[in-house]
């Protein structure tokens, strides 16, 4: 047993951290979200190829897998960046098409490298209930996806229509008079959304995906939220004991106050329990362990709620400054309160666990 | 005990409820910048004090009725009830003119309280500055002699509703070194050269905070509140009131969990049936209820005490703590049950459902405004416990 990561998976996570900082900075963020267009940052997830971490190499991708994506969902998280393209993209539509014999190759092929597809579901529920609200008649689907992440600037969309106990997988382009995106406006503006609507849409069924499959596609979705808000956590837990360490009240940083102390310290119990939840799951879903999916819905209950409750003591801790706009506590903290509800929120994957543990 | 209303104040709920219900509706919504809100708001105030509706509890030689404080109480009941407007007069008819009252001279009653029950006057509070938050005692504003008055100079920040405000109540250094003594307690006309308003932007968008610099503002001689130096004893009186505006009323929980319950009645769960039979939702309502319940119940305390002339119990440094958290879990639930739905940009919301993120977001502010959660917790440990500072 080993549960640390290796020397490969460090300089990895170095990498993207030093990647992020150069490229993707607060200062950089802001001005994205002030201009209400987030596409620099997809240039940069494709420069430097995040797309493809925890893609096979065969596929195209870069190799490594749940850890990699994990790890990198954790820095994406440290530094807030927009990272919708990557958990739409690679981790959900690609995520859900890998599952299907030449379903990653026949994205690819469509993609030709160029658009991005995106998994096309409510981004409220987990993602293997699928795309509840459509019909499929004749090869033309109907009906209405709200709150798509990612959905505007999406050039084909992946459909997943319940049917029977699995879903199948429709592939639709965008772009045709019969998709219409309207864009929704999140208080966490480094994040789009936008709800989608089908009307006779042409779409091609590239296979479908049984309970279990379906179940493991979603978990990975969960893991990666789930990862991100540890990332989030880690960086308010940063930030505040930077601050308080310099903020002085009654002549003495206000740091050495207990109940101060405190705060932070439980902070950190509640991170630590998420990155061994984050982890676990992580390694149990790539070596397809019978128990991955449970534990990728344990960590997106926990890690998300334990990144929401540092983000309020942050901003406790932080007192007044942590409540405007100019600090970057609140870019941080608008995230992690999304990513409670992100792909399902923690009653629902709670709700799944007490199904497993047979309680009557 | 008895927990019926009196006679007399049985008489007075129902005229007041028959006022509100024909006068309420004929208003329009509210705007959403606090500016035009204010101008929205004025002439609702107005109509308040000429309908003798404003003011209640206090004495009737400065525009007051000279009720008793549970009628007021029952007044501001009655306000929740029939969705009358927010109080945008919160910081003069709730902190400053209550300290004036007790701490002005006969002079200032008569010159400033009448014109913030009339709304003509909104007020803001000066106090805390970038180098004095929870320490307050550490601020830095200076206020030195000149001419007839005083000359102030220095930086305030966190100011909320400055932008709209004609006063500001202002503590500022007249002393040497001594941390508490050498503070005294000003009413600081807010139009004058000597004052510029920067708006802060808050967390969600809004500038509803600012910061004020003072640089060479004048005030003139008979504006100082209290003894020349004796404002620290002025201001903890303030703080008292801030402290009983946010736990008895700022927010009222009952109306708060009236919605919560209509928003599960009208929700579905995931799997198809109604919320309301969902085990966790019954516990978890039940339990903000019994919170909701206990809160309401203690402010009753909190009034039946003032309104005999006690000073305020134990109970009334509890309040804030029992009701900042309760604000906060009844909004996060309420969003919850809206989903990530929730999460979207306020003005694009429905307004009931924005209503649920704004307050979200205030109650986190609040646990920060007024003494943070910590400090009221080191004040009931040391004056209510007698706890030794650490
Ligand atoms: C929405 C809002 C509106 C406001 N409106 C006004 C206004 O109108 N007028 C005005 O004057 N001020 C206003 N304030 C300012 C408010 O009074 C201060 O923010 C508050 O007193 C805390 O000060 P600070 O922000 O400097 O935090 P700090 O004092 O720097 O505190 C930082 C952290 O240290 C902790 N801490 C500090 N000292 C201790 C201690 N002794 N023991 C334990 N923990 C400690 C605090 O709890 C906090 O978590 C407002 C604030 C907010 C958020």
């Amino acid at each position: 047993m080993r549960f640390a990561f290796n020397e490969e998976q460090e300089m990895l996570r170095d990498a993207i951290r030093v990647a992020l900082q150069r490229e993707a900075g607060l200062d950089k963020i802001r001005r994205w979200v002030d201009a209400a267009d987030l596409s620099p940052f997809d240039a940069c997830a494709v420069g430097n190829a995040w797309v493809g971490i925890g893609v096979a190499e065969e596929l195209g991708g870069q190799g490594g897998g749940r850890v990699e994506q994990a790890l990198m969902f954790e820095e994406l998280g440290r530094a807030v960046a927009p990272s919708g393209v990557l958990l739409a993209g690679a981790g959900g539509a690609l995520g859900f098409a890998v599952r299907l014999p030449g379903g990653a190759e026949f994205l690819r092929e469509v993609l030709d490298g160029e658009g991005t597809g995106v998994l096309c579901v409510p981004a409220g529920r987990p993602a293997d209930e699928g795309a509840l609200q459509v019909q499929v008649a004749g090869g033309r689907l109907s009906g209405v996806i709200p709150m798509v992440l990612e959905a505007p600037g999406a050039s084909h969309l992946l459909v997943p229509l319940p049917s029977g106990d699995g879903l199948d997988l429709w592939l639709v382009p965008d772009g045709g008079s019969d998709v219409d995106i309207k864009p929704r406006r999140m208080i966490d503006r480094t994040r789009r959304f936008g709800d989608v609507r089908l009307q006779q849409a042409k779409g091609i069924r590239i296979g479908r995906l049984d309970r279990g499959a379906a179940q493991d596609a979603n978990a990975v979705i969960a893991l990666l939220v789930a990862a991100e808000s540890l990332g989030l956590a880690r960086r308010m837990l940063d930030m505040t004991v930077e601050y308080v360490g310099q903020r002085v009240q009654f002549g003495v940083p206000v740091a050495s106050f207990q109940a101060v102390k405190h705060a932070a310290a439980e902070a950190l119990v509640d991170i630590e329990a998420a990155h061994s939840g984050v982890y676990y799951a992580a390694w149990a879903l790539q070596e397809g362990q019978a128990d991955g999916v449970l534990h990728a819905w344990i960590a997106k209950a926990f890690a998300t709620e334990a990144a929401v409750r540092t983000a309020d003591r942050a901003l406790l801790l932080h007192g007044a400054i942590g409540y405007t706009w100019e600090h970057d506590l609140q870019l941080f903290y608008k995230r992690a309160k999304l990513n409670l509800e992100l792909f399902g929120s923690p009653r629902s994957y709670r709700e799944r666990m007490a199904e497993v543990l047979a309680l009557h | 005990m008895d927990f019926r209303d009196a006679a007399e104040d049985a008489a007075f709920r129902e005229t007041v409820r028959a006022w509100l219900e024909s006068e309420v509706p004929r208003l329009g919504p509210a705007p959403d910048k606090l500016e035009e809100r204010v101008e929205w708001w004025r002439p609702w105030q107005r109509r308040l004090y000429e309908a003798g509706y404003a003011g209640l509890a206090w004495p009737r030689e400065y525009g007051g009725r000279g009720a008793s404080v549970l009628q007021q109480a029952i007044f501001y009941e009655e306000c929740d009830r029939a969705g009358a407007p927010d109080r945008l007069d919160v910081i003069g008819a709730g902190f400053a003119g209550p300290t004036l009252i007790e701490h002005g001279t006969a002079a200032q009653k008569t010159r400033f309280l009448d014109r913030i029950l009339t709304g003509e006057d909104l007020w803001c509070q000066l106090f805390s500055e970038p180098g004095a938050g929870s320490d307050l005692a550490a601020l830095a504003t200076r206020a030195t002699p000149d001419g007839d008055g005083w000359r102030i100079d220095g930086q305030k920040v966190w100011t909320s509703a400055a932008q709209v405000a004609e006063y500001a109540i202002l503590l500022a250094r007249t002393g040497e070194g001594e941390r508490h003594r050498g503070i005294s307690f000003f009413i600081l006309p807010m139009r004058q050269p000597g004052v510029d308003v920067r708006p802060l932007r808050q967390m969600l968008g809004g500038a509803e905070f600012n910061e004020v610099f003072l640089d060479g503002a004048h005030v003139p001689g008979d504006l100082l509140v209290g003894q020349l130096g004796g404002g620290w004893k002025v201001a903890m009186s303030t703080l008292g009131y801030e402290r009983a505006a946010i736990a008895t009323g700022r927010v009222n929980t009952l109306r708060l969990l009236d919605e919560l319950i209509a928003l599960v009645r009208d929700t579905r769960g995931a799997d198809g049936l109604p919320l309301g039979q969902d085990a966790f939702v019954r516990q978890r309502l039940a339990e903000l209820y019994t919170r909701m319940t206990l809160q309401r119940l203690t402010g009753k305390r909190i009034l039946s005490t003032l309104a005999e002339g006690g000073a305020p119990g134990p109970e009334a440094s509890t309040a804030k703590l029992f009701t900042t958290p309760l604000v906060e879990e009844i909004c996060d639930f309420a969003l919850s049950v809206i989903g990530i739905e929730g999460q979207e940009e306020p003005a694009d919301m429905d307004p009931a459902r924005a209503k649920w993120l704004r307050l979200a977001y205030q109650a986190r502010g609040t646990s920060i405004a007024g003494g943070t959660t910590f400090i009221q917790r080191n004040i009931l440990a040391e004056r209510v416990l007698g706890m030794p500072r650490d």
